[in-house]
């Protein structure tokens, strides 16, 4: 990032602040196949990555992009890819291989209207299960989505910060508002920014095993060229790397790839209350473009004499069933606007039984009004 | 009278510079007046010649929705644009006219000044220059940034650039108008 920027407030698009955050973080490899609505991210990638040492490759398409960072982040560096769902659709082989392998890796999916291509320019969130369950097999994953550009940037970090931290692909989930919005951002001083990286391995290169256990559920690390020898296997393996089709090691590692995410639940599951009181009888569910709507029904709520509250899921992945159960407690309905038939507020149902849950569904490609959310709260309190 | 947020869109078709100007004028908020403000656009896929929109928010404080839903003033550059902003336009809303492409503004409901902004721009040096003379006149008649936000964010964008003189002239003449 050019030094003038630190410290300073800037206007800035979401997707240049994602990009500014994915440099801030340490990143200095990306390969991708440019996309709208996520084509900034690579032509921010590509002009400032080599400016810091960086690389950027400009790949075929979308499965030799995350080929290619699966490979850097086993050399060790801070990855990241930039796609829309189609882009997804196409990496998702290979994001099964990134979990397996425990490749760090962040993939930044700005969403557009769907299926297939549907709506290149329109916005929509749609990909919430394509990101959780796009690609096969048992295996958790990380999510964390935006709602402002100054989140585009602070989010991305910690999405980086999570990757290493837990050795994983974590996805950064934007939508095509969010990712093409301007707004004010205040960049912080680089002193200012927690920054975490993986773990390497510090034992003797005959004694080191690339999938070891232990208490932290997440391995050591050793670099490809280091002189301790890693293996990445997508097959079933053993501590050592090698194959392993024994029933009990297989257990065990599946196991450990759900859990070293699911058993840091606490630590991941990042969110934001807006106005959430012992009284509020009304609690929207939101998260991206469709927490700004609900923002400025907040605001007004109080012209409607309405006790309203948000919560704001900046984490989707792992699910943070139980900040919404603790929220949910006391009220009498849930509101969840989205932009999809009603992805987020199915995962809710399966947590929440016994209070209504009315959705805001849109999938016209438009953003959801204050007033599309006011309506339904009106229409359920004449009910 | 300052408001504490004005909500602003200016329209016209691709090449009128309906994007620029809004980010224009969220960097000046933004960076050298400290306050917020939040851009969103609506184009085609073509280059050039269809409608273009842009909605910028400022405010002093965080701006919850991205949209202007009651806009304090809008901006029409060209005849096509009209039809897609009509319906947006109250009695109290601020409406500045490109006179040179649209016709039969009498009818516009709100706060109308026409002003001739493509001859205007012609004079001044470039046709292109048409966006920066609304700017100065819009940020003139409202001060919904400060004068010097609004030229120095034109001087560090252009500076190196063969329009920069143009430009700068343009935000003149436009505030001239007011």
């Amino acid at each position: 990032m050019p030094e003038a920027r630190l410290g300073k407030r800037l206007f800035l698009q979401g997707n240049i602040a994602v990009g500014e955050g994915a440099i801030a973080a340490g990143a200095r490899f990306f390969a991708g196949y440019p996309i709208t609505p996520s084509s900034e991210i690579a032509h921010h990638a590509a002009y400032c990555l080599p400016k810091v040492g960086g690389i950027y490759i400009q790949m075929e398409d979308e499965i030799g992009s995350i080929s290619a960072i699966i490979g850097a982040s086993m050399a060790g560096a801070k990855v990241y890819t930039a796609t829309s769902g189609p882009g997804i659709s196409l990496m998702n082989e290979n994001i099964g291989l990134a979990c397996m392998v425990e490749a760090p890796c962040v993939l930044i999916n700005v969403q557009r209207a769907g299926p297939s291509t549907g709506l290149a320019t329109k916005p929509a969130q749609g990909d919430f299960f394509q990101i959780r369950w796009g690609t096969h097999g048992d295996h958790s994953i990380i999510a964390l989505s935006p709602a402002t550009v100054q989140e585009c940037f602070d989010l991305t970090i910690k999405a980086f910060n999570f990757a290493e931290r837990f050795r994983t692909p974590v996805f950064v989930l934007m939508d095509e508002i969010i990712g093409k919005m301007h707004e004010t951002i205040v960049v912080p001083n680089p002193q200012d920014i927690e920054i975490e990286n993986r773990k390497l391995a510090t034992c003797l290169p005959e004694e080191f095993k690339p999938y070891a256990y232990n208490e932290d559920l997440v391995p050591l690390f050793a670099p490809f060229g280091d002189i301790r020898i890693n293996k990445a296997n997508g097959s079933g393996h053993g501590q050592d790397g090698f194959p392993d089709n024994n029933p009990d090691n297989y257990d065990r590692l599946v196991r450990r790839l759900n859990d070293k995410i699911e058993k840091n639940k606490k630590r991941i599951c990042l969110y934001k209350t807006f106005n959430c009181q012992d009284d509020t009888e009304i609690l929207i569910i939101a998260y991206g473009c469709s927490v700004r709507p609900a923002l400025a029904v907040i605001e007004q709520a109080a012209r409607y004499g309405l006790k309203i509250g948000l919560l704001q899921l900046q984490t989707l992945w792992p699910f943070p069933d139980e900040i919404i159960l603790k929220y949910s407690r006391k009220v009498k309905k849930i509101i969840v606007p989205e932009l999809s038939l009603g992805q987020l507020r199915l995962e809710i149902t399966r947590y929440i039984k016994d209070i209504p849950i009315k959705g805001v569904n849109k999938v016209g490609g438009m953003s959801i009004t204050p007033e599309d959310i006011i309506k339904v709260i009106k229409a359920g309190n004449e009910e | 009278m300052m408001k504490n947020t004005y909500e602003v869109i200016i329209s016209g078709i691709g090449g009128q510079g309906t994007v620029v100007s809004g980010a224009i004028l969220g960097e000046a908020a933004s960076s050298y007046d400290n306050k917020f403000a939040v851009m969103t656009c609506t184009y085609g896929t073509e280059a050039r010649g269809t409608f273009a929109k842009s909605d910028i928010l400022i405010s002093d404080n965080f701006i919850p929705y991205y949209e202007a839903l009651n806009p304090d003033i809008i901006l029409v550059l060209s005849d096509k644009a009209y039809p897609y902003i009509k319906n947006r336009i109250d009695k109290e809303t601020i409406v500045v006219i490109n006179s040179n492409e649209v016709k039969n503004y009498e009818k516009i409901l709100g706060k109308v000044y026409a002003l001739p902004l493509s001859e205007m721009a012609v004079k001044v040096g470039s046709l292109q220059a048409l966006n920066m003379i609304a700017l100065g006149f819009m940020v003139g008649l409202t001060q919904m940034i400060s004068r010097e936000a609004l030229i120095k964010t034109v001087e560090n964008k252009y500076k190196n650039k063969r329009d920069y003189l143009i430009n700068i002239k343009a935000i003149e003449e436009g505030w001239k108008m007011i």
